[in-house]
């Protein structure tokens, strides 16, 4: 009854005239992020977000649920048409996108493709708005140690799962914490890490660090690997008719696949594609056309992968715990707005944060509006030359950057954070903990002191409480169980060797 | 160079920064101390971690195909024009920098068509001073091509 009231009392809000540009320009610029291969929905919201500092907090984060949701759509445009995936979510739409396109068969590839990637946002926002405020309800009754496990929970599943080699995650994490503590330290006032520079006392900005790791290194792989050049799969004009009942029961089981695989952190709209498509191939009589060109191998990936934009932020606005890069980024621009992820959000906010969880919603809608009147036009941002648009992206961070505090420090700042990331990348090492350790690092080392002060420096308080015990449990499996993993897939070829 | 190679160079650089965030944080007393402490103790142990299974698939693997000379060319040639792009703004504001920067890096990485190389960096230029210098009125650099103009 709550939740009613509260999505009743938003939804004024929301179709404000302000909220609803947003949102449209939200989604046709995700949509064309999304379209461009390369480009991320994390890298595109990164850019943005210097954009919204003047807007009213709403307008900026319908302007954000547009980017996510079309983003993950847009990927799909240059899967069907090009054989590259516009965003990783994209890579499983490519198994029977392209196909499809090289039958001539473009235009129903992309149909399918956008109303799946409408349900799937559709259904997804519904969860976060069902899910999301009973778990914030919970998460009000968590102490500074359960909080310290939480936060550290977060860091770690993100470290070991993101990367191949956890060594290179905990490493990437350990970046970010260090970044955290730059500046004065609010509890003690003592200054960490500043090196006597003035412009470090107040430590680095998020959004310094979002643009630099999420939008320098893009823009340097479209400047170096000239992704516009592969060649277009035809497009017959004339389109086929589709009867829609027999993707039904497709829909229903990959958006529930998509949510779950959202609301679990470091697993992401990659993961989510990749198992849909292949339940649905298993499920069907008619595997063998999967592969093919089989309109159902394009709706079960890309239902999956939008199915997991909301589910994500589920963790992440009820307990502050991102569970992805774009997660993340996100929370950044909750906090660019003065807003506070997390429980107390629901109770101080609920206006912004149940018209936030409806735009998710809204913008679902706006995409399958948008990508159905406007496709001639996305195909077309294929032929964008990437020569052109790498610079763009470099001038776009630039003036976003400075526009925070006119800085040209934080430009330099941005700069050097691009060029880690982009060599960060090269090593495999994933930036995305980074960034996580950034938001959580302050919150584990605030939550731990505060346990501390009220113990009266006994760690005993740290393991007192059952949710503590919880949370503890499920650190030692996100670290046990890659361990185990690897350790069996050693003994059989241990025992081949034998 | 082999990529395990260029790995262990960069473990061990990592492992020296550690050493010298470990140093730095032994100044920060208190409770400011023990995180910074905690961190850059457990960077340096992972740092050495990463040595030492550089150093082993170095081992393993002598020969590996290296990053192509083209690919590594353009990528410094483009973070190079980045940085003297970012340099170059104080002196001559933002939009006269990014107005030459745009047309040189593009035509510089090998695009050709010359209307749209000069047409779309000045439909750019226009629809950035539009949004940022006339909508959120953000005070950038002054601008030499304004002051040409007679416009600053």
């Amino acid at each position: 009854m709550d939740i009613l009231n509260h999505i009743m009392a938003a939804l004024p809000l929301i179709f404000s005239l302000e909220v609803i540009i947003a949102m449209i320009l939200g989604t046709a610029v995700g949509i064309t992020v999304g379209a461009l291969p390369g480009l991320s929905a994390t890298m595109g919201i990164a850019v943005l977000i210097p954009l919204t500092f003047t807007m009213e907090p709403l307008v900026a984060l319908g302007m954000v649920a547009g980017i996510y949701n079309g983003a993950m759509y847009g990927g799909s445009i240059p899967a069907i048409l090009l054989r590259i995936p516009g965003t990783p979510a994209g890579i499983a739409t490519v198994f029977d996108g392209y196909p499809m396109a090289q039958k001539g068969q473009a235009p129903l590839a992309l149909k399918v493709s956008l109303a799946s990637s409408a349900i799937g946002s559709a259904v997804s926002a519904v969860a976060l708005l069902l899910l999301a405020p009973p778990l914030a309800a919970i998460a009000l009754k968590f102490g500074p140690a359960d909080y310290f496990w939480l936060a550290l929970f977060g860091m770690t599943t993100i470290a070991v799962l993101l990367s191949n080699n956890p060594a290179k995650g905990l490493l990437s994490t350990c970046l970010g914490l260090v970044v955290g503590m730059v500046g004065i330290d609010a509890m003690t006032g003592a200054e960490r890490f500043t090196f006597g520079s003035m412009d470090l006392l107040s430590g680095i900005n998020i959004i310094v660090l979002l643009t630099g790791l999420f939008a320098i290194p893009p823009a340097i792989d479209l400047a170096v690997k000239r992704l516009s050049e592969q060649k277009e799969a035809p497009i017959d004009k004339k389109e086929d008719r589709i009867r829609w009942k027999p993707f039904i029961p497709v829909w229903i089981k990959s958006s529930i696949m998509g949510v779950v695989i959202g609301i679990i952190p470091a697993l992401g709209g990659n993961v989510a594609a990749v198992l849909a498509w292949n339940e649905q191939r298993r499920s069907d009589p008619d595997n063998d056309q999967y592969g093919k060109g089989e309109p159902k191998g394009v709706a079960a990936p890309e239902c999956a992968n939008n199915a997991d934009t909301a589910a994500t932020l589920i963790p992440a606005l009820t307990l502050g715990i991102p569970g992805s890069a774009v997660a993340a980024v996100i929370l950044g621009a909750l906090l660019v707005h003065g807003l506070r992820p997390g429980p107390q959000l629901f109770r101080d906010d609920p206006e912004i944060v149940f018209g936030f969880m409806l735009t998710m919603f809204v913008t679902a809608i706006l995409m399958f509006v948008i990508g159905r009147f406007g496709a001639r036009a996305f195909v077309h941002v294929l032929k964008a030359p990437t020569t052109l648009l790498a610079p763009m992206i470099i001038c776009l961070a630039v003036v976003g950057i400075y526009s925070i505090h006119n800085s040209m420090f934080e430009v330099w700042l941005m700069l050097f954070f691009g060029l880690l990331g982009y060599g960060m990348e090269r090593l495999d090492i994933p930036t995305a903990p980074a960034v996580l350790a950034v938001i959580l690092g302050p919150m584990a080392e605030e939550s731990l002191r505060r346990a501390l002060l009220i113990s009266g420096g006994s760690f005993d308080y740290l393991v007192k409480s059952w949710i503590s015990w919880i949370i503890i449990a499920m650190i030692a499996m996100t670290l046990i169980v890659p361990l185990w993993k690897r350790l069996r897939r050693l003994q059989p070829s241990r025992g081949d060797q034998e | 160079m082999p990529r395990p190679l260029i790995e262990l160079v960069c473990a061990l650089l990592v492992g020296g920064l550690c050493i010298a965030g470990f140093v730095e944080a032994t100044n920060y007393t208190g409770p400011s101390g023990y995180l910074p402490k905690a961190v850059t103790v457990f960077a340096l142990l992972l740092s050495l971690i990463w040595a030492l299974q550089s150093a082993l698939s170095l081992q393993k693997r002598k020969k590996e195909a290296s990053q192509e000379p083209m690919s590594l060319a353009r990528t410094a040639l483009f973070m190079g024009s980045s940085l003297a792009y970012v340099v170059a703004i104080p002196f001559i504001g933002y939009f006269t920098a990014t107005l030459v920067f745009i047309p040189a890096v593009a035509s510089t990485l090998g695009y050709r068509k010359l209307r749209i190389l000069l047409g779309a960096p000045l439909v750019f230029v226009i629809a950035l001073y539009i949004l940022f210098s006339l909508v959120l009125q953000v005070q950038l650099p002054e601008e030499l091509l304004l002051q040409l103009v007679g416009i600053r």
